[in-house]
């Protein structure tokens, strides 16, 4: 039951970032042919365009966080024993889960100090809006490196 | 600070990925500067608010589709009609043909991955000794990422370009700047082929111009890509975002409609790959830009470079020094994170010493592409190592000549700085 949950959200994960990218080129291209064709452009376009960017970039984060993509110095690692590798994941993916904890702590802090003097972030949104994918982002991804400390640990160079 | 600075370097050791690295000295820094931590999460949150910065995603999207493609196989037949008859011809095919597949994947390992795999073996059989070949198809990862439009030479344009230089970074003037440097390694590394080729029979095909009218109708669809990339930008038509959106659907129009090589069925799954990697290199941006402010904030690049005047006296020893420091940075970081945490710091020392900061950043990526197959740290080693069932160590002796020879085109490059600014 539960491996075909996992499998049913990682490839909801997938579309959901498969979209948001579509979303943004076809947002980028609507401008171009908007400006050349008929010398105009949507306002908002702009900043949707750099807050979709932060989107897809936390996102694509968590995903990253799920396939073992994030960038790491893993030298020593490497070359130490398995038992030792071992220890060494489950420190550095427990620590990292802690830092994303953190980070996430403050973003909700800044979602929380936008929301006492609010904005427009473009008419009919307030800034605060977009700023909620700090938070959640980062406490999901807090979250997956928790339960990866608990799992094997990453192969190097596996992944292509 | 320094004891807690002290635990995150040794987590980092232990192979705790680097944006918590970084987000972690960024969060000790505001703390130790009596700063409200939420400071962290709002320069975080500034990358949401940056112009250019969608070129990333874009391009490497098409990077990825093109390499999911049969455009490797296109472009390796059409190198090999036109340039196979070339004493070293295969060598000198895989090299181009490497360097412009970079470029458009941004070193991302997906050379070796798409090129090397079936050069490799070609190389052999034709008679390449086995040592030279692995070294080619590991060194060659990371050829061409001086070549518009690669990722760390956007990263470095976005980063630097936030730093309002005299004379400022702009992504046009870096694209044209890259040329020159990047063409002066392909013709050095090419050189070096023909002498290793020039006693293999078999390496010497005839040339054939009815097979290059073929391989010039087989990849028809792919030859416009430079223009696509460069045309709009250099006509003023397009600013560098724009062109990265129009060559992406160029490129999905290509591969999916026209080509079919791509399945519809197979697309969410390659874009979400695409976005993974995006995602990991952004994130590590996003750290990086609080860790800088807070650096800034400390005038930390303004006493370096007090320092460094007591100590380097003259632009071209800072250059110099900058080699040997790259060097080290690349052995152990990967090209991304290095940009993005270097850039800040050294660009405004660089121009303090009067160094042109296009100059400067085609010089550190020139520089950080040789930590590519440099053990103990390079990406391209290890994925060599994975693909070609090698081990570090035999390919790192297969590596020497082409680090040799990239070393001192870098050389070149930084004591010359008329070869990245000729064109602009």
């Amino acid at each position: 039951m539960i491996p075909r949950l996992l499998k049913a959200l990682y490839w909801a994960e997938d579309l959901l970032l498969a979209l948001l990218v579509s979303a943004l080129l076809l947002l980028a291209l609507s401008q171009i042919g908007l400006r050349m064709f008929f010398h105009t452009g949507l306002e908002w376009a702009e900043p949707v365009s750099r807050v979709g960017v932060l989107w897809l970039a936390m996102l694509a984060a968590l995903g990253a966080a799920r396939t073992r993509r994030h960038i790491a110095i893993d030298a020593l690692p490497k070359i130490l024993s398995p038992s030792g590798r071992r220890a060494a994941w489950i420190v550095s993916q427990l620590a990292t889960a802690v830092i994303c904890g953190m980070l996430a702590w403050y973003s909700y802090g800044m979602v929380q100090m936008e929301r006492s003097a609010p904005a427009a972030f473009v008419p009919g949104i307030p800034s605060w809006w977009p700023m909620l994918i700090m938070p959640a982002g980062f406490a999901l991804m807090s979250l997956r490196f928790a339960v990866a400390a608990f799992g094997p640990p990453h192969e190097p160079g596996a992944e292509e | 600070m320094i004891i807690g600075l002290l635990i995150v370097l040794m987590l980092a050791a232990f192979g705790m990925p680097l944006f918590a690295v970084i987000a972690a000295i960024a969060l000790l820094g505001f703390h130790n500067a009596g700063d409200d931590l939420i400071s962290v999460a709002v320069e975080y949150y500034r990358l949401g608010d940056k112009p250019g910065l969608i070129a990333i995603p874009f391009f490497t999207l098409a990077g990825y589709l093109l390499g999911e493609s049969g455009t490797p196989q296109r472009l390796v037949r059409l190198s090999m009609s036109l340039l196979g008859w070339l004493p070293g011809g295969l060598a000198i095919v895989a090299i181009i043909a490497c360097a412009f597949f970079t470029a458009f994947t941004g070193a991302s390992g997906m050379t070796i991955v798409a090129i090397g795999a079936f050069l490799y073996p070609a190389l052999v059989k034709a008679g390449y000794p086995e040592r030279y070949s692995l070294g080619l198809v590991t060194s060659s990862g990371s050829l061409g990422l001086l070549f518009a439009p690669s990722l760390p030479l956007i990263l470095y344009g976005f980063v630097a370009g936030q730093l309002n230089t005299t004379p400022p970074v702009t992504m046009k003037d870096l694209f044209l700047a890259g040329l020159l440097p990047g063409g002066l390694m392909v013709l050095m590394l090419s050189i070096h082929a023909m002498w290793v080729g020039r006693r293999i029979p078999k390496a010497a095909a005839r040339f054939d111009a009815g097979e290059l009218w073929a391989a010039v109708k087989d990849a028809k669809w792919e030859l416009p890509l430079p223009l696509i990339v460069l045309g709009g930008i250099y006509s003023g038509k397009f600013a560098a975002s724009e062109a990265a959106a129009v060559t992406t659907l160029y490129v999905l129009i290509v591969t999916v409609l026209i080509k079919k090589e791509i399945t519809l069925r197979k697309l969410p799954a390659l874009m979400s790959e695409a976005m993974r990697l995006v995602g990991a290199i952004l994130i590590i941006l996003g750290a990086a830009t609080a860790l800088s402010n807070w650096l800034v904030d400390q005038e930390v690049p303004t006493k370096m470079f007090q320092f460094s005047t007591q100590h380097v006296h003259s632009g071209g020893m800072f250059l110099l020094l900058l080699n040997a420091v790259l060097l080290l940075v690349g052995m152990f970081m990967d090209i991304f994170s290095a940009i993005v945490i270097l850039t800040p710091l050294l660009v405004p020392v660089a121009v303090g010493y009067g160094i042109n900061p296009i100059h400067f950043g085609i010089v550190m990526l020139a520089n950080l592409q040789i930590g590519y197959f440099m053990p103990p740290a390079g990406m391209d080693l290890f994925i060599a190592a994975y693909r070609f069932k090698s081990n570090i160590l035999t390919l790192t002796r297969a590596c020497i000549p082409f680090f040799l020879i990239v070393g001192a085109a870098v050389l070149i490059i930084t004591w010359w700085p008329w070869l990245s600014l000729a064109l602009l």
